[in-house]
């Protein structure tokens, strides 16, 4: 009788005893579980942040690089731009010199060649008349055979508009529509000289 | 005498059971502090990832506003250089552009 209650003592604490060590060993199994959870989530975020730390910079880089290149051909064209204005100015200075003379007539027969007819008008800058009109024009006649031919004083820099008579063609070769015409050469020739080495 | 023996054996068997059913309490008790335990540790988790993602996402984005800074500003020295350098060619280049528009190179006609 005294084993028999016994036995159930010892039993009922060996199993009171497997319950807790069970419990215990699940438990330690789920905080385990949670930190391994913790440590591989913190693994693969940090991975991803540093992968996207990664990306930041190398997206700043191509926007800086984009942006000194932006710095550089703003820096090109504006000091393109200001050689041409600065080359226009200088026409001023040049007007009473052989160079632009020459050039003028240069720019009537380039015109009158293309506009192809002999009844023409001449527009020119009022400065330029004196010297086109003495100087230049009989040239003009002579070697063109034009007739009736008209001149007159416009407000443009320079250079020479030709215009038919009877107004159905015209040829423009001023300074503003030849810059407008070569600008593609200009700044090519221009950077050529300035920025090639 | 037989019956008192069928007693002690039951109040045995149900201080037995007392005992298993107090462990089982306590084990479900040991099991929902594990739980709560696991749940802290995740919240922490989560916290220390949070801060150090943005302690490096911060410092990229610092260090990538260096960076766009340095380059930039390299480029604005270089090109003050350039200035200076290309100053010399200016006249030439102004010439050429005159020779152009005064018609006096080999561009095309009208």
């Amino acid at each position: 009788m005294r084993d028999l209650l016994e036995k159930i003592k010892k039993d009922s604490e060996a199993e009171s005893r497997k319950i807790l060590e069970e419990a215990r060993r699940k438990a330690k199994e789920i905080v385990n579980i949670a930190k391994k959870e913790g440590e591989i989530t913190k693994e693969k975020y940090l991975k991803k942040a540093k992968k996207e730390a990664e990306s930041i910079r190398k997206r700043e880089i191509t926007r800086a690089n984009l942006e000194a290149k932006k710095l550089e051909l703003k820096f090109k064209d504006e000091v393109i731009k200001k050689v041409i204005e600065e080359s226009i100015s200088e026409i001023s200075k040049i007007r009473r010199k052989k160079r632009y003379e020459e050039a003028l007539f240069r720019l009537a027969k380039e015109a009158l060649d293309a506009i192809g007819v002999k009844e023409v008008k001449f527009l020119l800058n009022s400065e330029d008349l004196e010297v086109f009109e003495k100087k230049i024009l009989p040239k003009l006649v002579k070697e063109y055979g034009l007739k009736g031919v008209e001149v007159e004083g416009v407000d443009m820099i320079g250079g020479v508009n030709v215009e038919s008579k009877d107004g159905r063609f015209c040829v423009e070769n001023s300074i503003n529509a030849r810059v407008e015409r070569y600008k593609d050469l200009l700044r090519k020739e221009i950077a050529s000289i300035l920025f090639e080495k | 005498m037989e019956s008192d023996i069928i007693l002690e054996i039951k109040k045995q068997e149900k201080l037995a059971e007392k005992l298993i059913r107090e462990a089982r309490e306590k084990a479900e008790q040991i099991i929902l502090d594990a739980e709560r335990e696991a749940k802290r540790i995740s919240e922490w988790y989560e916290n220390k990832i949070k801060d150090e993602v943005d302690k490096i996402i911060k410092n990229a984005e610092r260090d990538a506003r260096g960076i766009f800074g340095r380059i930039v500003s390299k480029k604005r020295k270089e090109l003050e250089e350039k200035k200076r350098e290309i100053d010399k060619l200016i006249p030439k280049a102004k010439n050429r552009a005159l020779s152009i528009i005064l018609g006096e190179g080999c561009e095309g006609s009208t």
